[in-house]
């Protein structure tokens, strides 16, 4: 069941997002890994910090600057002899880019030589809270206030709490949409679940 | 996902239990879908839309459980959109049309607390239920906030805001119990622990929230106590619907939801979108 538009193309400016035609997978790993290219050695264990490291490349399609590591969406990482398996958390039950994340993962770890299975789970419900520091350094660097009650959001550009809340409800399912009464932008922020 | 294999009965009344909270996060995820382009104002024009798309995927993800554990070959989508419309199950509330904006956050206001009051009422006993449901409650969250806005803005703006807000919930109140009716095999839901209380009892907190949400807006509602049987509502359409007649024919409202919300389904069958 298709819900709802994705956005695929990086936004035209920090905090401003655009429709846009959906783009071949690779368009959503735009995150330069770290570290030396994986290569299969069959003599050799992959080790789960491997595989997180190159999960580093694939991003949530909706916000294009944050890994799905570092928005906290990879909850196990298991390293079989002939697979791996990875355990995803959806940042809402409904949200329509699923199947594109669960593509690039399967992409992403291509390098690696094995099947990959990537699910998505309830098992743990993913919260804000699971949004790695760095994670949210880059929300805010890209114009999204990092995920808060709405009385302590603040603003990704001046850091003003002088805020007014225009929607709870933005662009995509994790958003709600505020404007900054001190340097008069409009914002979006990340809800917090 | 955990495995806990369940006894004969308690799985008949967990699969119609699923299916009447799929299909009731379906039909309002699509009745809000309406306001796509037509909400009074821009911002709720985005609101609406959210809301209707967390409730589809609510909806998706009851019915991805159902699929599972019926086992019967069909997917989500063939469970969602290939039934005719007499097999839907969702709340009488549900079955009115969409009506004017004050209807729309009516309704919304009193199936998003009998809602949440459902939620609360679901235990540990089936694992995947719980832990989806636990992910649910988080998002609804949002919704009830939205909608309680709105129930204080239309009420305390008086005039006719005021008025087809209160002539609203005057209407759908006889149906709004059908929400929160106890489900077939009840018993057996409560022994395994899929549920953690009766129905019957959260009608009762429901009931209270409600009043205490209207109460500091002077107004009141009657609430039956009984509870509306789940089913088709009485009237033919929104303005009508009258309490306790358990009539099994949709309304042409919800027909035409129906076809609406089938017809690119029904275009092509089979074909994968």
């Amino acid at each position: 069941m298709a819900l709802g538009r994705v956005h695929v193309r990086p936004s035209v400016r920090a905090g401003c997002d655009v429709v846009s035609p959906a783009l071949p997978i690779d368009a959503t790993r735009r995150i330069t890994p770290a570290g030396p290219s994986p290569v299969r050695d069959a003599t050799r264990r992959i080790s789960p910090d491997e595989v997180r490291d190159l999960l580093r490349s694939v991003a949530d399609p909706e916000i294009p600057t944050v890994s799905i590591v570092d928005l906290g969406m990879v909850e196990a990482i298991e390293v079989l002899p002939d697979r791996i398996t990875i355990e995803l958390l959806p940042t809402f039950v409904g949200c329509p880019a699923q199947q594109i994340i669960r593509d690039a993962v399967i992409e992403a770890l291509g390098p690696f030589g094995l099947p990959v299975t990537a699910e998505f789970s309830f098992r743990v419900p993913w919260t804000s809270d699971r949004i790695s520091p760095r994670g949210r350094e880059r929300l805010a660097a890209s114009g999204f206030a990092p995920p808060a009650e709405p009385a302590d959001v603040r603003c990704p550009y001046c850091a003003s709490a002088r805020l007014a809340m225009d929607s709870a409800f933005g662009p995509t399912q994790c958003r709600s949409l505020f404007y900054c009464r001190d340097c008069r932008q409009p914002f979006e922020a990340f809800k917090s679940v | 996902m955990s495995t806990v294999v369940l006894e004969p009965r308690v799985s008949a009344a967990l699969a119609e239990f699923l299916l009447s909270m799929a299909d009731d996060e379906f039909v309002i995820g699509f009745s809000d879908s309406e306001w796509t382009g037509i909400a009074p104002i821009l911002e709720e024009d985005v609101a609406m839309s959210s809301l209707a798309q967390d409730e589809l995927g609510h909806a998706r993800a009851f019915y991805e459980l159902l699929a599972g554990l019926l086992a019967d070959g069909r997917d989500a989508d063939a469970i969602a959109y290939d039934r005719e419309p007499e097999a839907y199950h969702h709340a009488r509330l549900l079955d009115h049309g969409r009506g004017d904006w004050a209807m729309t956050m009516a309704r919304r206001l009193l199936y998003e607390t009998a809602d949440a009051a459902r939620l609360a009422s679901i235990g540990e006993g089936w694992p995947p239920l719980a832990e989806l449901v636990a992910k649910i409650r988080r998002e609804e969250r949002y919704h009830v906030m939205h909608v309680l806005a709105w129930a204080d803005r239309l009420a305390r703006a008086g005039g006719e805001a005021r008025a087809r807000f209160i002539a609203a919930l005057e209407m759908l109140a006889p149906d709004a119990g059908s929400v929160l009716a106890s489900p077939d095999g009840e018993s057996a839901l409560l022994d395994a622990g899929v549920l953690s209380r009766p129905m019957a009892d959260a009608a009762s907190a429901w009931r209270s929230e409600v009043a205490a949400v209207l109460g500091p807006l002077g107004i009141t509602l009657d609430l039956c106590q009984g509870g509306a049987p789940r089913g088709p509502a009485a009237g033919g359409a929104a303005g009508d619907g009258a309490a306790g007649v358990d009539r099994r024919e949709p309304t042409e409202a919800f027909r035409w939801l129906w076809g609406a919300f089938t017809s690119v389904r029904r275009s092509e069958p089979g074909a994968t979108w």
